[in-house]
């Protein structure tokens, strides 16, 4: 081979190996925008979340919120579970006793 | 004398574009490279927002449905407390209503027995009465005229036969003394008024 047809594949080898790197570069910079356009989606959604549930100061808001809420459920639970029993118990006695009543005034004298 | 060659001429120049073309492809590879470099920092930049921003919301949903929960409970408490409430004003109206009915008829069925003579009263575990005539009954006794005496027999301590306590609904286990003791459980404690009215 001649020297200078020697020289001309090295150059197109070089050509070809650099398009080449140079290919692979942007391919990288391509795939880390992606992901760069969609972690800056996935972050003005989660904004948009946040602003709907109240902006990072409702957290706050919403904590104070859950604990009103909760005294004041206790003692509304604490007083129905106790009232149904007696309420049932009074209902059940009743029950026992209406009959005889009932059977006491039907027997009375007129 | 200097001998113009193509061939050197065409050499030289290749070589030069070949030496211009390396630099602007290692010029180009370097640029590429810092952008790769800037890039890879926005994105961790932005990943590491974004995590943030995830755990605050999950912090805040998380919160949020707490509270939500909260409420539907709450609501069926409520919800609970008003059918209690429904529940407890339709018995004590029922048992109101009963008890002064079964009052009045108590109150008609002994001032009825008063004056009534009874030739031979059978006691349980004492002497038979004669011609006992009954002068006075309240709720747990039953006073009798009788050929030797007065005599008051008690209710709630067996004295009297079954069939009196019964009739005249004598002693603690009295119908009307039952309803009036479930009027006094179903009335709050600070306005709870037992109501001797309603007793005969």
């Amino acid at each position: 081979m001649k020297p200078p047809l020697c020289f001309c594949y090295l150059v197109l080898c070089l050509t070809s190996l650099s398009c080449e790197r140079h290919a692979e570069l942007k391919r990288e910079v391509a795939a880390l925008d992606a992901k760069l356009k969609q972690d800056e989606a996935a972050i003005r959604q989660h904004e948009k979340d946040i602003a709907e549930l109240g902006g990072r100061e409702g957290l706050t808001r919403l904590l104070e919120q859950t604990q009103i809420k909760e005294g004041q459920l206790r003692p509304l639970e604490f007083i129905n579970a106790p009232r149904e029993r007696k309420l049932s118990a009074i209902e059940t006695e009743f029950a026992r006793l209406k009959p005889a009543a009932e059977a006491f005034k039907a027997a009375q004298p007129k | 004398m200097f001998e113009f060659r193509f061939s050197s001429f065409l050499k030289a120049l290749l070589l030069l574009a070949c030496i211009i073309g390396g630099c602007d492809h290692l010029a180009k590879l370097d640029k590429l490279k810092a952008e790769l470099a800037e890039l890879k920092s926005q994105a961790d930049t932005a990943r590491e927002t974004a995590d943030l921003r995830q755990q605050e919301w999950t912090e805040l949903k998380t919160a949020k449905d707490k509270l939500d929960q909260l409420d539907t409970r709450m609501n069926e408490v409520i919800r609970k407390r008003d059918l209690l409430d429904t529940k407890e004003r339709k018995l004590t109206g029922e048992i109101k209503y009963m008890a002064d009915s079964m009052a009045a008829a108590v109150e008609n069925t002994r001032t009825f027995a008063i004056g009534t003579v009874i030739p031979e009263l059978r006691l349980p575990g004492r002497s038979a009465l004669h011609n006992a005539k009954i002068f006075k009954i309240n709720d747990d006794s039953v006073s009798f005229l009788h050929e030797d005496g007065v005599a008051n027999l008690q209710a709630k301590s067996d004295e009297l036969p079954m069939e009196f306590v019964q009739k005249y609904d004598l002693g603690p286990k009295s119908i009307h003394g039952g309803l009036q003791h479930l009027i006094d459980e179903l009335t709050p404690p600070a306005t709870s008024k037992s109501a001797p009215s309603g007793k005969p």
